[in-house]
This record gives C-alpha cells, sequence and structure tokens, in this order.
C-alpha cells in the first residue's frame, strides 16, 4: 500500500480500488462454496417435495389472488417532495405492484408444477456439481428466485431465503465452475488427451472475475453484519440484556422438544448470577461481532478471530433458535473471507486422505489421478 | 483465452464441435425463436412455451460459450458484442410472443432485454472502461442495498430517513424487487418478539369440527417446514397502525380522495369504527356464551388492559387480511372430508419470563396464548361474516373466578367496564377457572341471530 511522492491521490485511490477489485485470485474458494450453497440449496428446494402443490398448486397456502394482488395492487407511497405534506405524499400512491415474477403465478396444474420443480432440481444438481456451471449457475439463481417470488415476503419466506438468494446472485457471477467441479475435470481430462503423458495438470489460473465476486460477497456479508448489529441498538432488550429471553424462552424457535435444553434452562435459571452472565455474555458478544465484524475482518490478525466468531454464532442461532439452514447459508457465505491457498491447501489435504482410504480399501497403491481443483 | 483445437479426426467429432460454437448454437436458438413466435397465432401454448424457453436458453449458451472462449482484442470484442447483441433479438422475438397474461414472464424477459443490450455495449469497451463499469455497477448494487436498510422506520416513529427511502421508492425498488435484495437485515432488531401461530377451526360438512394449528413442530417432516410454516403465520401479523376511518364523513373523503371504495375484502364494505365498536359491545350481552365446563354463563367482555398488546383490535392490512383468506382457502382444501366453514384465530404466543421458568410454569399454559378472531371462511376463502361483532377482536383464554358473571369477578360499568380482570389473582376459596373463549367462540356464536346486531 505504499505510494510515490508524485502520485496524485485520485490515482493512489484508483489504483488501490482497482487492486481491490481486479487483482487476479485462486477460484479454489469459489468452487468449494459453489458445492456448499449447492447442497444446501438442492437440500432446501427437495423440502418443497414435501407437499410441492400445498405452495404451488391451486389451493396454495397463498393463492395467486394474493401474488395478483401484491403484483398489481399495493401500493408505494413515497416520502412527500415537499412541505405540504409532512412525511408521506398523501394524494395518491406512487407505484402500485411490485416487480415480482415467477413461473408458479402462471402454472398451477399439478403436473406441470411436478415437472418444473424436478426440471430445476436437475439444474440445482448439475450447478453443485459444476457442470456447465456458467449456466446452471444462471439458470440456478433464476430457478430459485421463482420459488422466492411465489412465496413471498413477507409470506412463507425467512431469512435463510434471503441468503439462499444473495449467495447464487454472486456465485453466478463468479467463475465458481472453474475449480472443484466436473467442468475443471473435464478440461484437464480434454488437455491430457490432446498433449498425453508429458500434459502436467497445473492448478485453476487466477481470475478477475473470481476477485471481483469475492469482494461483492464480503462486502455484502459486512453489511449484513452491521445493520444487524445498529438496528439491535435501537432495542431496549439488547442495551438491558434481557433479548436472550426472546429466543432462548420462544417455544416456537428454541429446542423445547429437546429434554436436555429445557434441563440446561431450568438449571441455569436457579442461578440468577449465571442466568444474567450467560445471557449478557451473548449480548454482548452478538454486538461485538456484528458492528466488530465489518471493520476488523479485512486486517488479516483479526480476521481468522472474526471468521470463527461467525461461526461460532451462527453454530449457536442453529442449536438454540433451530435455523439451521439459515445459519448453514451464513457459515457459506463467511467462506468468501477465507483465503484460497488455505482452502486449497484444505482441499489437498482431503484429497490425500481420501486416496489413503482409497489404496487401503483396494489393498493396493493407486495411482494418483488429477484432482478436481488442479 | 483459447479457442477450442479443431480436429478433422472424425467428422462426426468435427461436426460437433462446429455445433459447440457460439453461432451455431445461437443460430439454433433463434431459429426455435422464430418457430416460438409463429407458433403464437396457434393455441399450441406448450409447444410455444418450449420452443421459447429453448431458445432463450440457446442464447445464453451461446453467449457463455463466447465470452469464455473469445480473447478481449478489439475484433474478438466486435463479435462478442455481435453475439450478445443477436441473443437481444432473440429474447426480443421471446417478448413479442409472448401472451400479455404471462405478466411475470414479460417482465422476466425486460430485464433479459436490458442485461443483453448492457451487455453487448460493455464487451466493446476498451479494459478500463469495463472496470469502470463494473466498478458503477457495485455502486449501483450496494447504494440500493443501503437503501433497502435504511427505509426502515426506526421504533415508535413512522418516518424513516427522507432521501434513502425517496431513493428506495423512486429508483431502486423494482431492482432490488426484481433481485430479491429488499431484506433490511434488521433480524431480532430492535427487539426479539413473541411467534405468531394461526389456529383453523374446520367445520365438516357432516357437522363434526377439529382444530388445525400452524405452525407445529410435531406435523412438520423437517425443521425447515416448521420455519416456513412460522414465517407464514407471522405474515398474518401486519396490523393497521391505527383503528379503521372513525365515521361516514372520514369514509367519504378517502373514497373521494382514493377514487376506492372503503373496503375489507373486494366486493365487502368495510364498516367504520364507531359501527364497529357499538357491535363489539352489544355483543358482549347479545351473545349468550355458556362456559362448557360448569354450564355457567360466560358472557364475553373486553378484558381490561392487555398485557403486552397495545389494543383488544387488531385488524390486519389488506395483505394480511387476503393472506389469511388464502390460509382459509387451501385448509379447507386440504382436509380429507368435505369443509362447511374454516374459523381463523391469530394467536400471539406470550414468551415466558425466566421467573416464570424458575417458578415452573408451563410455556404451553392456555393463558399465555393471545388470540385474535380473523373471520369464518367458506371452501372458498370468501369471509362469510364480515359483520360478526367479534371480528378481528380479541377473544381470550383468561383466568377467572369461579363465581364468574357475578359481581365482583369483572370490572363494573361504573369503572369503565364491563370488562374482563387480565390478572385475576386465585384465592384460597376461589382457585379459579380457565375460560377458553376461543373454543366456546368456535363453537357457539352460530347460534346467536345475527340480525340482533344490525346497524342502529
Amino acid at each position: 500500500m505504499k505510494t510515490t511522492t508524485d502520485e496524485h491521490p485520485l490515482t493512489f485511490a484508483a489504483r488501490a480500488v482497482e487492486r481491490f477489485f481486479f487483482q487476479p485470485s485462486d477460484p479454489t474458494t469459489l468452487g468449494l462454496m459453489r458445492i456448499a450453497a449447492g447442497i444446501l440449496v438442492l437440500y432446501v428446494h427437495l423440502v418443497y417435495c414435501i407437499g410441492l402443490t400445498d405452495y404451488f398448486g391451486p389451493y396454495a397456502w397463498i393463492d395467486n389472488d394474493v401474488t395478483k394482488f401484491v403484483r398489481e395492487g399495493i401500493e408505494t407511497y413515497a416520502p412527500s417532495s415537499n412541505w405540504k405534506d409532512l412525511w408521506w405524499e398523501s394524494d395518491a400512491p406512487v407505484f402500485k405492484g411490485q416487480t415480482m415474477w415467477s413461473i408458479y403465478y402462471h402454472v398451477e396444474d399439478p403436473k406441470w408444477v411436478w415437472i418444473i420443480h424436478s426440471s430445476i432440481l436437475l439444474v440445482m444438481l448439475l450447478f453443485t456439481l459444476g457442470l456447465w456451471t456458467r449456466v446452471t449457475s444462471v439458470l440456478t439463481w433464476i430457478g430459485s428466485l421463482m420459488y422466492i417470488h411465489r412465496l413471498m415476503q413477507p409470506g412463507m419466506l425467512f431469512g435463510m431465503d434471503t441468503m439462499t438468494n444473495l449467495g447464487l446472485f454472486y456465485l453466478m457471477i463468479a467463475p465458481c465452475g472453474a475449480a472443484l467441479s466436473l467442468d475443471r475435470w473435464w478440461q484437464v481430462r480434454r488437455e491430457r488427451r490432446r498433449l498425453g503423458a508429458k500434459y502436467v495438470p497445473q492448478p485453476p489460473q487466477p481470475m478477475v472475475s473470481a476477485t471481483f465476486a469475492t469482494r461483492l460477497l464480503q462486502i455484502n456479508y459486512c453489511i449484513i453484519y452491521f445493520a444487524a448489529g445498529t438496528s439491535k441498538l435501537m432495542g431496549a432488550s439488547w442495551w438491558n440484556g434481557t433479548a436472550p429471553n426472546g429466543f432462548l424462552l420462544n417455544y416456537s424457535f428454541a429446542p423445547f422438544d429437546v429434554p436436555k435444553y429445557v434441563e440446561f434452562l431450568q438449571w441455569l435459571v436457579k442461578h440468577r448470577w449465571l442466568w444474567e452472565l450467560f445471557c449478557t455474555i451473548g449480548v454482548v458478544g452478538t454486538l461485538c461481532l456484528e458492528l466488530g465484524f465489518p471493520f476488523l475482518v479485512w486486517n488479516r490478525y483479526t480476521r481468522w478471530v472474526m471468521v470463527s466468531g461467525s461461526i461460532l454464532f451462527h453454530t449457536l442461532i442453529a442449536l438454540l433458535m433451530g435455523l439451521v439452514t439459515f445459519s448453514l447459508m451464513m457459515m457459506v457465505l463467511v467462506m468468501a473471507f477465507v483465503p484460497p491457498e488455505a482452502v486449497r491447501q484444505m482441499v489437498q489435504s482431503w484429497e490425500v486422505r481420501l486416496r489413503q482410504l482409497l489404496s487401503r480399501q483396494a489393498g493396493s497403491k493407486v495411482e494418483p489421478q488429477v484432482a478436481l481443483s488442479r | 483465452m483459447s479457442r477450442d483445437s479443431v480436429a478433422a479426426d472424425f467428422p462426426f467429432r468435427s461436426a460437433l464441435r462446429t455445433f459447440r460454437r457460439p453461432w451455431p448454437i445461437l443460430g439454433v436458438g433463434l431459429a426455435c425463436t422464430v418457430i416460438g413466435l409463429a407458433l403464437s397465432q396457434t393455441t399450441l401454448v406448450p409447444l410455444r412455451l418450449l420452443f421459447l424457453g429453448a431458445g432463450i436458453l440457446l442464447a445464453g449458451i451461446a453467449v457463455a460459450r463466447r465470452l469464455q472462449t473469445a480473447s478481449w482484442e478489439l475484433e474478438e470484442r466486435v463479435e462478442s458484442a455481435g453475439v450478445l447483441g443477436t441473443s437481444f433479438f432473440v429474447v426480443l422475438l421471446a417478448y413479442l410472443s409472448t401472451d400479455a397474461q404471462w405478466d411475470s414472464a414479460l417482465l422476466f424477459l425486460q430485464a433479459l432485454l436490458i442485461v443483453s443490450l448492457a451487455g453487448s455495449f460493455i464487451v466493446l469497451l476498451p479494459r478500463m472502461g469495463r472496470r469502470i463499469a463494473a466498478v458503477a455497477f457495485v455502486l449501483f448494487h450496494f447504494c440500493g442495498i443501503l437503501s433497502a436498510v435504511t427505509s426502515v422506520p426506526p421504533p415508535r416513529s413512522d418516518a424513516p430517513p427522507w432521501i434513502s427511502t425517496f431513493l428506495w421508492s423512486y429508483f431502486y425498488r423494482h431492482y432490488l424487487f426484481f433481485t430479491y435484495f429488499t431484506n433490511a437485515y434488521h433480524f431480532y432488531s430492535p427487539d426479539p418478539g413473541p411467534a405468531t401461530l394461526v389456529w383453523f377451526h374446520i367445520e365438516y360438512e357432516d357437522g363434526s369440527v377439529r382444530w388445525k394449528k400452524i405452525p407445529n413442530r410435531d406435523e412438520s417432516p423437517v425443521g425447515l417446514y416448521h420455519q416456513r410454516m412460522l414465517a407464514a403465520a407471522e405474515s398474518t401479523m401486519n396490523n393497521m397502525n391505527g383503528p379503521p376511518l372513525i365515521n361516514q364523513e372520514q369514509i367519504r373523503t378517502y373514497e373521494q380522495k382514493l377514487k376506492r371504495p372503503y373496503e375489507l375484502l373486494p366486493g365487502i364494505p368495510h364498516d367504520t369504527w364507531d359501527e364497529i365498536v357499538r357491535r363489539r359491545r352489544a355483543a358482549a350481552e347479545l351473545f349468550k356464551f355458556v362456559d362448557p365446563q360448569d354450564g355457567r354463563p360466560a358472557p364475553l367482555y373486553p378484558v381490561f388492559e392487555l398485557p403486552g398488546q397495545s389494543s383488544e383490535y387488531a385488524e390486519p392490512l389488506e395483505f394480511s387480511r387476503r393472506l389469511i383468506a388464502s390460509f382459509a382457502r387451501h385448509v379447507a382444501h386440504s382436509e380429507p372430508r368435505p369443509v362447511k366453514t374454516v374459523r381463523v384465530y391469530r394467536v400471539v404466543h406470550t414468551l415466558m419470563t425466566p421467573r416464570e421458568l424458575y417458578e415452573g410454569k408451563d410455556p404451553l399454559e392456555p393463558t399465555r396464548f393471545v388470540p385474535f378472531y380473523m373471520g369464518k371462511y367458506d371452501p372458498d376463502g370468501k369471509l362469510l361474516d364480515p359483520q360478526e361483532p367479534f371480528l378481528y377482536w380479541h377473544v381470550p383464554i383468561i383466568r377467572v373466578s369461579r363465581r364468574y358473571p357475578e359481581p365482583g369477578t369483572y370490572v363494573p360499568p361504573e369503572q369503565g367496564g364491563p370488562m374482563l380482570i387480565p390478572r385475576w389473582e386465585p384465592t384460597a376459596d376461589d382457585p379459579g377457572k380457565i375460560i377458553n373463549f376461543v373454543e366456546i367462540h368456535a363453537t357457539q356464536s352460530d347460534r346467536f341471530q345475527p340480525e340482533t346486531l344490525k346497524k342502529k
């Protein structure tokens, strides 16, 4: 980050922006994110199979009269652009309807709903495997968004859908099929056939688009944490330390069906000091993480603390609030902060272990194959 | 960037490689779209959609292939722009072939037109120009997200920041809604609150009844399903900020100004607040409810100072009213037997305090549930009782004296009543009883003639 003394500040800033967004980087992290996000997205959409027509059929929970009203009838009032009204334009709404789209607004026949759903699941499977990723990543985002728009917000969506959409949007921009994918395996295989024995597989080339998409993910993740943290500062319960009551004792969220959890809570409330300490640590930890993350994650010395803190935080959310898929998706997104070298090293160690395991099972030495990651 | 190697070893492979190149793929895509356009004059809708979908998909594949294999020399960029421009033309043909009733498909195609057109200009730019365009996109995108984050009014205020709301309303809303980047990320803020549940009282054609409640962990095959049901119930909780319009004069002004009728649901006029309150007061006496536990009369008075609730009346906004009707319709059609009516109650499951947990209280204690009546619906989701006096009012599950409704067991008229006492304390002589007015209302309210409650 050194600048020569005669460099204009604007030039310096432009160079910094260029380095930040466009310095080529290894796409391996994005490949791993694609696999993890793909598995989650596939699971989320497989769950729709349980009562598919309850979501998209002619007698769905949210019928298409409601969606039509939202798309065409719901009114938006804008802030007043003069002093006649104090806040909102009182004369008339500025817009009617919301910009939403989905094939499920138009198709309700169960037979066709199943055909479309199966096709989208197939595309998501191909995306997870990394086959024709440039196209399937776009189709996966479009497919996922069609479910989101059909189920609507407010409707049957929750935070997990927001994070899924966000992850798929940036992975669509990213070269997430350039590593750890069938596309990559295919490419290496082609090269090997072409060049024969003299071909030595190389790791994927660093790519500008990998850095660009990773930065978008990182910035969005920081915005999520900062918005969540600052909005909590407006709440009395986050100041007096009682906020954890809202989810620890919330029967619909907390795992009250797990006897150990109830026993733990009952033991905790028997010792007021312990209860208050537990809640205070929870509140302070949440606020420190959410408000500190956007600043400290950029520093190489504090990054691992923030990333580990984020993983721990979302593990607790999954365990105490039952938001498992949401938490897993957040963990996938926070992977954007893990340096590609570390991911590559990890993947290679998995690969070595897998080969050792295979060779032990085969009872003989297995010839090293071309790694998907290389 | 490299081009595919062309090997002339096998004619079939060679032909296959030819059709892996962008232009032939785009040509096939264009042909598919033209066929789709031709089919727009016929009734073969699925076939037309298949051709149009295939045309757009092939155009997308051609673009992806071109951008992956082409270099960034000027000549190559011009050709890439040509591929994108042609794909714009494919999308345009698909757009022209799509019926107006497929409005959301048209919306999607409009976005695709913008993207392909913008893309064809951007690939023409030199490296610096492309990077400036990328940074401009970053600024546009994140400013939009920030406008969504900050355009939420702070607590106890209906006034969000002016600039972000202005930008959100006029500039970003279409982009953010289209891409679903509308979330403000205010998770569990400003304070985590209680969960909302929806209870359905289903009456079958044969006269039998049953309750269905969402969310229900026991009926959820996976956790994700439970979360969806929680979200569905929560969505019914969008309430009006204040009471409805107070009198006919206000309704006249409203209808003149907005040039539409003041309605509860399409075709059902909305009563004035004065009339709603009058009906509710009268109903406590006119609906001769009986407590099935002991056969004593159980007049349903409003509750005095409901803890944690600002009002005894909670009318949902139009969106939630329609959503509730849709839920009732769904429930009616999911039952194995023919359904006659579905009554809906929206319920707030109040949170337990640590002290209550310490005292060994049950999170499922009936009085912990705060229900509001949301109407009776036929199997098509039509509201059957828009003038029901308890519609959108709190219908409590409450502990009262065993002597209720003898004098002294409720707030008397001279003290602002008659009203139920919300925290009635049991004594050694009178341990009290829990009256489940939801059950009583669901099973007994049909007995009373609505004619007795006609407008004055």
